[in-house]
């Protein structure tokens, strides 16, 4: 009894030291947005004055509000999220489940295509985008994520697949169930702490893309969150509190769909009744 | 019957249900399929041949053949380096952040009041990873009178100089990269539930303690999911370019200067786009061999279930 | 009942982005035709709602049939975003017959973008250009030439248009005059009892004065930032002021000389040994224009090497009683002078512009015209044109102020043109400053360095020739 207590005690304050470890600079960043510019040298924690300046100013970018950004940042990103859960899947149900012709060099090939640097691809895809004319919309940024929504995805749903044991599957083909009824009945339902996971790094990643946004998106209407922060920089000068402010805020609805979701991994999966 | 099968090759319904299979294979990684051919392998192919020329962006490629591959291995000034550091930076990142991912993931696993608070707290430095303000906050605490400094004064410990010198920067780098390990925590946490409690209770009964538990049941039943962010991991870490860019600017003295750091200034800032191409496929060619081995590897150590 | 949950959250979801589909501009699903039409429909509808809007991409109005189209891009910060905006909103309203879109991101942004334009050929019409790429650009054959085309004679003499040609043919039109000179606080150096710098003076009353200013400082404050940690530019500065030589010509020569660098690496460790700048580390934990790790506002550097185009900016993250304390001097003067004066920035034609005229006619209108200056300010530095200036003087701030007195104090000691580093030598330069700050650390030699660039220098020189 006193080993479990001493246990569980370790347990608590290792968590409290790396959560606090892991949280400090996000503290230091809070405090800091209420801070005026000219204050964020001080060295305290507690602002000396505290102010909504840089909320209420950074809100307002070239004409623009950070409310137009934030829509558009959403309808992107959901879309990404969307297309990923439904694409991957289906993808990584082909690699990690069924038997084909050249199965192993395509997914050698899907290897390799996570590690080429993305710098290097990204002149002719454009090229390409530019002569269909699809520069300035928002296709160049989802349609990557409806075409298996990225090679990390498939790999990452392709291990949980096959770390999942066939006896259902074999169950299910002796009832006479297809594929597609193997696939939507049984795996679909068992992956879903998977699909939670990468539909969260489907939706931070998109929330977070700089690059592509930048590269693609012209017209200032159609600005994203992270490319109305961009410009808050500019070199010699660069609005620290406006930023700072604002850079906040646009972590907020990351942190809550992860809050939100993660109660799915604390349901449990139903691989406990696997074995039963 | 199936020795029949052998001598005479596959019978009618056994070629069908090899198409029917192979259709049905194809159909399901169409969508990747599809966008590998759009999106990567027609740019794949062209970035090859670019590599291969002197292409500025600004002017068209004019085909130089291997002169850009001699120049980056005798007259580039900072290839070896850099391919050095950012060696240096794998493998002392990679490990570091998937040791700790799996502690955290292993503690947030058992039952605690609060765990959503906690994990939501540790996994908040992944969240804000890309972003320029983390560059800023950064630098301030890990500055020469930064909270860091300060807390190791605490201690009697002189203030060291994380960022500003040529010993300590990489390290800070380091610590920054291993600091958002949440991506890897997560999905350690969903292989971790993944577990079925029974074998734990099996262990039990026999007398395991939670050490023998951990290294029988927990590693080899996560294995899968060990080998995926391994995988993962090393990839990120050989093209990590945000901190190097963000928060040091490959220096001091270029002791921070990535790999993908170098890359991007030849790309954007030299406008070589050709010797860039080059420097990419190189990488990729460096990734390649250590996925390769580690999948070679994997046969020894991961288990599947199926 | 997890499943339950998931669906209702992916529902959910649905719903939501459905919506905010409808409110936003981008609709991928449309094919190109209906895009276009769609999107002029939905801007007019917008435009029409949101009267507040003050500075807006596209004009309320959809364009009419033989009206020019004209992309304009530019990198800045938010003020000169909102400005440039504003002026360009007036260009459409009092021009017909063009009708300017615009694009506008961040400096990063900005040059990561113009080669994948360029690469496709789709440059915009008229961009802004910097000193330290125009030479690139102008060699790859994708800036316009406007020698014939511009008339900038009104507000420039001949011989100041000049100056700005490649070749003798002029790319770009200049914008804001910007230069280096040095500011400090006044009261700061009456608290240490400091002789304020005299503007004009050589670099032996410099040495003599920084080393009698950091007699009287206390630990932990210096006279300057080390201008090491910026190698290149700031020996090319050093041997410009001294010897009147470019280290990097333009027409490709290589003069480094291994002994001025020496010379140059010395004396500012003959400084540092004084106490003039700080250590090593310290120098390297400023950041200039870093609210929270900027030496000179901070108080622990009396002086600041600031340029013209930028200093109002940099003032301003002092408190306000501070701006007006702000005194101004040259940098030190040798032979040659003491640094540049110039303009920096430009806009130029893409060469592949179907409207060269029109683009022409808007950046003449943009650098002359005395509303359009008006409303632009020094968001590009100070004025070109005398006229506009003397138009927008009145309302100028404190710290835009305090722009114009370093601009008159540096102009009467330029030095000859300074140009930007050709491309070739890009790395060879990155090398430089990695080397720089090596030598401030104590990990390299003065002659270690000095011999190294001599000879990556001139391999690079070789290999061009």
């Amino acid at each position: 009894m006193k080993r479990k207590t001493i246990r569980r005690g370790v347990t608590y304050f290792l968590l409290a030291l790396f959560s606090f470890v892991m949280a400090y600079p996000i503290v230091w960043w809070f405090f800091a947005s209420f801070k005026h510019t000219y204050d964020l040298a001080d060295r305290s924690l507690w602002p000396k004055e505290w102010t909504l300046e840089n909320y209420r100013e950074g809100w307002t970018m070239g004409g623009l509000t950070f409310t137009t950004f934030y829509k558009n940042t959403i309808f992107i990103t959901l879309m990404n999220v969307i297309g990923t859960i439904i694409t991957a899947g289906l993808v990584a149900y082909g690699f990690g489940r069924l038997n084909f012709k050249g199965k192993n060099i395509w997914f050698a090939i899907l290897m390799i295509t996570m590690m080429l640097p993305s710098q290097v691809t990204v002149i002719s895809q454009y090229i390409m985008y530019n002569k269909l004319n699809l520069t300035d919309t928002y296709v160049p940024l989802i349609l990557p994520h409806w075409c298996g929504g990225g090679a990390f995805f498939v790999f990452l749903l392709v291990q949980f697949v096959r770390g999942v044991p066939r006896d259902l599957d074999e169950a299910a083909k002796i009832d006479g169930c297809g594929r597609w009824r193997i696939y939507w009945r049984i795996l679909f339902p068992i992956m879903k702490p998977a699909f939670v996971t990468a539909g969260i790094y489907s939706f931070i990643w998109s929330w977070d893309d700089f690059y592509s946004q930048m590269l693609y998106i012209n017209s200032s209407s159609k600005f994203t969150v992270s490319l109305g922060l961009r410009m808050f920089i500019d070199q010699a000068d660069i609005k620290w509190g406006p930023l700072l402010a604002m850079s906040l805020l646009s972590v907020i609805p990351s942190l809550v769909i992860f809050f939100i979701n993660q109660k799915e991994f604390v349901e449990g999966v139903a691989t406990t009744g696997l074995k039963g | 019957m199936s020795s029949q099968n052998q001598h005479k090759g596959l019978t009618k319904v056994q070629k069908k249900r090899k198409a029917y299979e192979n259709w049905g294979g194809y159909a399901y990684i169409a969508p990747w399929l599809i966008g590998f051919f759009l999106l990567s392998a027609w740019p794949m192919i062209y970035s090859f041949y670019l590599s291969f020329t002197d292409y500025s962006m600004l002017k068209s490629p004019n085909w130089i053949g291997i002169r850009n591959y001699r120049n980056i291995f005798t007259t580039d000034l900072n290839f070896k380096k850099s391919l050095g550091i950012t060696f240096r930076f794998v493998f002392i990142a990679v490990p570091a952040k998937l040791i700790f991912a799996l502690f955290i993931a292993n503690l947030l696993s058992k039952d605690v009041k609060g765990m959503s608070l906690y994990r939501t707290l540790v996994y908040l430095p992944s969240l804000i990873g890309g972003s320029v303000a983390v560059s800023m906050v950064w630098k301030n605490i890990f500055g020469l009178d930064g909270y860091v400094n300060t807390l190791l004064g605490v201690f009697g410990i002189a203030p060291v100089p994380w960022l500003v010198s040529t010993q300590f920067s990489l390290y800070t780098l380091i610590l920054m990269n291993v600091w958002q390990f949440g991506s890897s925590m997560i999905i350690f946490l969903a292989g971790l539930k993944q577990i079925p409690r029974d074998l734990y209770e099996a262990a039990k009964v026999d007398g395991a303690g939670s050490v023998r538990c951990f290294f029988h049941i927990t590693l080899p039943q996560l294995s899968p999911v060990i080998f995926f962010n391994l995988i993962n991991s090393l990839i990120n870490a050989f093209q990590q370019f945000n901190s190097a860019y963000l928060v040091s600017s490959g220096g001091p003295a270029h002791s921070t200067y990535l790999y993908a750091l170098m890359l991007y200034e030849k790309a954007y800032i030299s406008y070589k786009m050709g010797y860039a191409s080059g420097l990419a496929w190189i990488l990729l060619v460096i990734i390649g061999i250590f996925t390769a081995i580690n999948f070679i590897g994997s046969k020894y150590w991961v288990h599947y279930d199926d | 009942m997890a499943k339950k949950l998931f669906a209702v959250i992916l529902a959910a979801l649905m719903v939501l982005s459905l919506a905010a589909c409808n409110s936003s501009t981008g609709k991928p699903e449309e094919t190109e035709a209906q895009t276009t039409e769609a999107a002029k429909e939905e801007k007019t509808e917008a435009a029409k709602e949101d009267t507040t809007e003050a500075a807006k991409d596209d004009t309320t109005a959809a364009p009419k049939d033989g009206v020019i189209e004209l992309t304009f891009d530019w990198w800045g910060n938010d003020a000169r975003h909102e400005a440039t905006l504003k002026a360009i909103d007036l260009f459409n309203e009092t021009h017909d017959n063009i009708h300017v879109t615009c694009e506008y991101m961040a400096w990063d942004g900005f040059w990561d973008k113009m080669p994948v334009l360029s690469a496709s050929n789709a440059l915009p019409d008229v961009l802004q250009m910097d000193s330290a790429y125009i030479h690139t650009y102008v060699d790859n054959g994708v800036l316009a030439d406007i020698t014939d085309k511009i008339d900038l004679t009104d507000i420039m003499t001949q011989d100041q248009i000049d100056i700005y040609k490649i070749d003798n043919v002029l790319y770009g039109a200049p914008v804001g005059t910007n230069g280096c000179g040095f500011t400090y606080v006044k009261s700061t150096l009456d608290k240490y009892g400091i002789p304020y710098p005299t503007p004009g003076w050589t670099w032996d009353e410099f040495t003599a004065w920084a080393k009698d200013a950091a007699s009287k400082l206390p630990d932990g404050v210096w006279v300057m930032g080390d201008p090491r940690g910026n190698a290149y530019e700031s020996m090319q500065n050093y041997v410009e002021s001294k010897y009147n030589v470019k280290i990097l010509g333009f027409d490709g020569s290589f003069n480094f000389d291994a002994e001025q660098c020496k010379e140059f690496f010395n004396y500012w460790q003959d400084m540092a040994d004084a106490g003039v700048v700080p250590p090593a580390q310290q120098n390297m934990s400023m950041t200039d224009g870093d609210a929270t790790s900027d030496g000179w506002i901070n108080g622990s550097l009396l002086l600041r090497s600031s340029n013209i185009g930028n200093v109002n900016m940099e003032i301003d993250l002092f408190p306000e009683e501070v701006r007006t304390d702000i005194g101004v001097c040259s940098q030190p003067v040798g032979d040659y002078g003491a640094q540049w004066y110039q303009s920096t920035m430009f806009y130029c034609v893409a060469e592949n512009s179907p409207n060269k005229e029109a683009a022409v006619e808007l950046i003449k209108w943009i650098v002359s015209d005395i509303e359009a200056g008006k409303i632009l300010q020094t968001v590009r530095g100070m004025p070109v044109s005398n006229e506009v200036y003397e138009a927008i003087e009145p309302d100028l701030t404190v710290s835009q102020r305090v722009a114009k007195e370093l601009q008159d104090v540096v102009a009467p000691y330029a030095t000859a043109y300074w140009n930007n580093t050709p491309n070739d030598y890009a790395d060879w330069v990155n090398e430089f400053k990695a080397n720089g700050e090596a030598i401030m650390l104590g990990e390299m030699t003065v002659d270690e360095v000095a011999e190294h660039l001599a000879v990556s220098g001139q391999q690079i020189y070789d290999d061009l020739h």
